[in-house]
């Protein structure tokens, strides 16, 4: 699946909308900000797209296109998504998420799941995430079974 | 575009055996470990890759895009399409499902014999000595509570609380070491998927298996199948290479529910192919805990809750990072403030025994798969995850996501769950997706309402074979794959059975 270059912009514009990255000076503040440029959004998305079905590869394009031009036809101040600021990017999406119509909602949340999959596909921010930490890390001790509990802890 | 022309034409494979099998899913695999043992020269075809475990993405980005039909984005039609998930790989669905293992529930066994006329196929005895062959080489094991993790503990918690039916779920991953991965493939090899047992084990016992052959038609002369034709693909970039052609004296067409009757259909079988598509079709919920759940150890599903009385039936299903994040409310700040804490989740999802049936035909695009769930079904999709909400609570979430369009996004009480009860769920509300498939080239006594016999024969066509999902009349309400690869190695045993008396004679 191939995109234009501005397809690609709007692409972008929208996913930090939903994750927006950390500036240079609090890159740390939330451990899962992703950093300027940390995310290849556009190319995440083109990978995980390109085996997809001819229908579904339009849906995604009508969804960029959608949502791209969303601060056009929501009354938002700015011809598309790259106008404005990431702040108000992100509550225009929050906005479209609770749309009236249908299809609005649904594009929405096709590409919330398209984010995800790029934000977490980046190996650096997977690690940040801790979310594949070792096995004896995994279990919390209220759920863990009795017999795996060292003897003193068992009730 | 000159190269894929030619592809069209060039022949650059070809080959013949005893018996060829297209698919090599639970049930062409099985197919091909029953017939190799006996003996018989067995070549499988299979569209997808042969996948290394070691080399497979532990991303769902390169994992699903590389292992499933279409990247996942195979739908049903309609305004609120259903996914579809298949494999598209060696071991077919079985490389990425979770390896729960259920006998057929006895109701369905019945309704097979009186309605339609499959006694011998479901005989009680004879399934009753395969499963246990399989349970045996599948390492059929009931989920240790060493590899339960916090998602199912929850569940197990939740369902011990409200008095349901909970249980530990059986599956083929007796030394499961719970990487939460099976939708990646088991990293440690430890669930028993057809690509890691039947497939392999087919080879050591003489079968060959030939992938990047996507079969597009059985060949049939003078009402007889003599072998079968198609494209020769790059197992993994998909481009055309050419076409092939392969002779044999057998043809088992395991290609799955939604492209074994487009094979069939392509091959100029008409009547019931493609008809009585069914599904289990289901949704998941997610909660908030106060306490860490950590989802990401543990059995990827591991505790399940049958309710076949009110057809459904609950499962915990633990995911992906990056699928679980995107299940989560909010845009901006407050979705990172939510993802930023993922260890705090659990899921549980439910797959709902639908009475729909739907049709699978050719598109120009594509398969197209009608298929809409009636009000009876949608009803019970909102009893199952109004029960799931209430079980979070009960387990101690705080806050609980319904995905559920029209209602509201968090939930923070048991009082409110009852809201979700008041008015009947619409078609679209529901992000359903669908993985357990049924039917399309059903099995039955009467030609005129099936495509093959009790032996899986096809009706009117000689040395014609369907062997996997499709051939089942009904849905069941468990999950299939047991029951898929213990009806097809019946066939199969009849099969080796025929040829052997063939040539003795
Ligand atoms: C994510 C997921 C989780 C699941 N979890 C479970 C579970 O825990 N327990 C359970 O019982 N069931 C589970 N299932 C369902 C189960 O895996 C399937 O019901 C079962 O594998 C179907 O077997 P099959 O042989 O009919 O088709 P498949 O296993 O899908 O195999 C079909 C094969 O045919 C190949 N093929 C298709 N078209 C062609 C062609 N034209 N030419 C050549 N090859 C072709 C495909 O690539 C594939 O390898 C799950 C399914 C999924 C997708």
């Amino acid at each position: 699946m191939q995109l234009t270059p501005w397809e690609k912009r709007w692409l972008t514009a929208i996913f930090e909308g939903f994750a927006p990255p950390a500036s240079a000076a609090d890159a740390d503040a939330r451990r899962l900000q992703p950093r300027p440029g940390e995310v290849d959004w556009a190319g995440a998305f083109v990978q995980l797209n390109e085996g997809g079905s001819p229908i579904a590869q339009a849906g995604l394009r009508a969804a960029i296109h959608l949502i791209g031009t969303s601060p056009a036809w929501m009354g938002a101040g700015a011809a598309s998504m790259e106008g404005l600021a990431v702040e108000a990017r992100a509550a225009l999406l929050e906005r479209l998420a609770q749309h009236p119509l249908r299809l609005v909602r649904e594009l929405t949340w096709l590409m919330k799941v398209q984010a995800s999959m790029a934000l977490f596909g980046t190996p650096s921010v997977r690690a940040r995430s801790g979310y594949d930490r070792d096995r004896a890390e995994k279990t919390p001790v209220r759920l863990r079974t009795k017999r795996e509990l060292p003897r003193e802890e068992v009730v | 575009m000159l190269r894929a022309m030619l592809g069209l034409t060039k022949t650059v494979y070809e080959d013949s055996a005893e018996v060829v099998i297209v698919g090599t899913g639970a049930g062409g695999a099985t197919a091909a470990r029953v017939l190799a043992a006996a003996g018989v020269d067995v070549l499988m075809l299979e569209e997808g890759p042969r996948l290394q475990t070691a080399k497979r993405p532990r991303a769902a980005v390169g994992a699903l895009s590389g292992s499933l039909r279409a990247a996942g984005s195979q739908t049903t039609t309609g305004m609120a399409p259903i996914p579809l998930l298949q494999g598209l790989c060696v071991g077919g669905s079985t490389a990425m499902n979770s390896g729960i293992i259920w006998r057929m529930p006895e109701d369905v066994r019945q309704t097979w014999i009186a309605e339609h006329g499959l006694a011998s196929l479901v005989d009680a005895e004879a399934l009753e000595r395969i499963y246990a062959v399989i349970e045996e080489e599948l390492e059929v094991a009931e989920t240790s509570d060493e590899v339960l993790g916090g998602n199912a503990t929850l569940m197990r918690m939740a369902s011990e609380a409200l008095g349901l039916p909970g249980k530990a779920m059986s599956r083929n991953a007796r030394r499961c070491e719970g990487k939460g991965e099976c939708l990646q493939g088991c990293p440690g090899e430890r669930r028993q998927s057809m690509d890691v047992s039947y497939v392999p084990r087919s080879i050591r016992d003489g079968a060959r298996l030939e992938t990047g052959c996507r079969v597009e038609r059985v060949d049939i002369e003078g009402g007889r199948a003599v072998g079968v034709s198609g494209l020769k693909v790059d197992p993994v970039s998909r481009e055309v290479l050419g076409r092939f052609r392969v002779r044999a004296q057998h043809v088992v067409v395991a290609a799955g529910v939604v492209h074994t009757p487009l094979v069939l259909q392509r091959s100029g079988l008409r009547g019931m192919v493609g008809h009585r598509f069914q599904a289990h079709p289901g949704a998941a919920i997610v909660g908030r805990f106060p306490e860490p759940v950590r989802m990401s150890y543990g059995a990827t599903q591991g505790y399940e809750v049958p309710m076949r009385d009110r057809g459904f039936k609950l499962e915990s299903l633990s995911l992906p990072p990056e699928m679980l994040a995107a299940r989560l409310p909010g845009a901006g700040a407050e979705w990172q403030e939510r993802i930023a804490n993922l260890d705090h989740y659990a899921q549980w999802c439910a797959q709902v025994r639908m009475e729909a049936k739907g049709r699978i035909t050719a598109g120009p695009l594509g398969p197209l798969a009608f298929y809409e769930p009636t009000e009876r079904d949608l009803a019970k999709v909102q009893d199952a995850l109004t029960l799931i909400c209430d079980m979070m609570f009960e387990a101690g979430a705080v806050e609980v996501y319904p995905g559920i369009d029209g209602v509201p996004e968090v939930l923070r009480s048991r009082a409110e769950v009852a809201t979700l009860r008041e008015k009947a769920w619409q078609t679209g509300q529901v992000h359903l997706v669908a993985s357990h498939l049924f039917g399309t080239a059903v099995a039955g006594a009467d030609p005129s309402t099936s495509v093959v016999d009790d032996q899986l024969r096809a009706h009117g066509v000689s040395g014609l074979y369907v062997m996997d999902a499709s051939v089942f009349p009904t849905n069941m309400g468990v999950n299939p794959q047991h029951s898929i690869m213990a009806v097809v190695w019946r066939a199969a045993e009849a099969l080796a059975a025929r040829i052997d008396q063939r040539a003795a004679a």
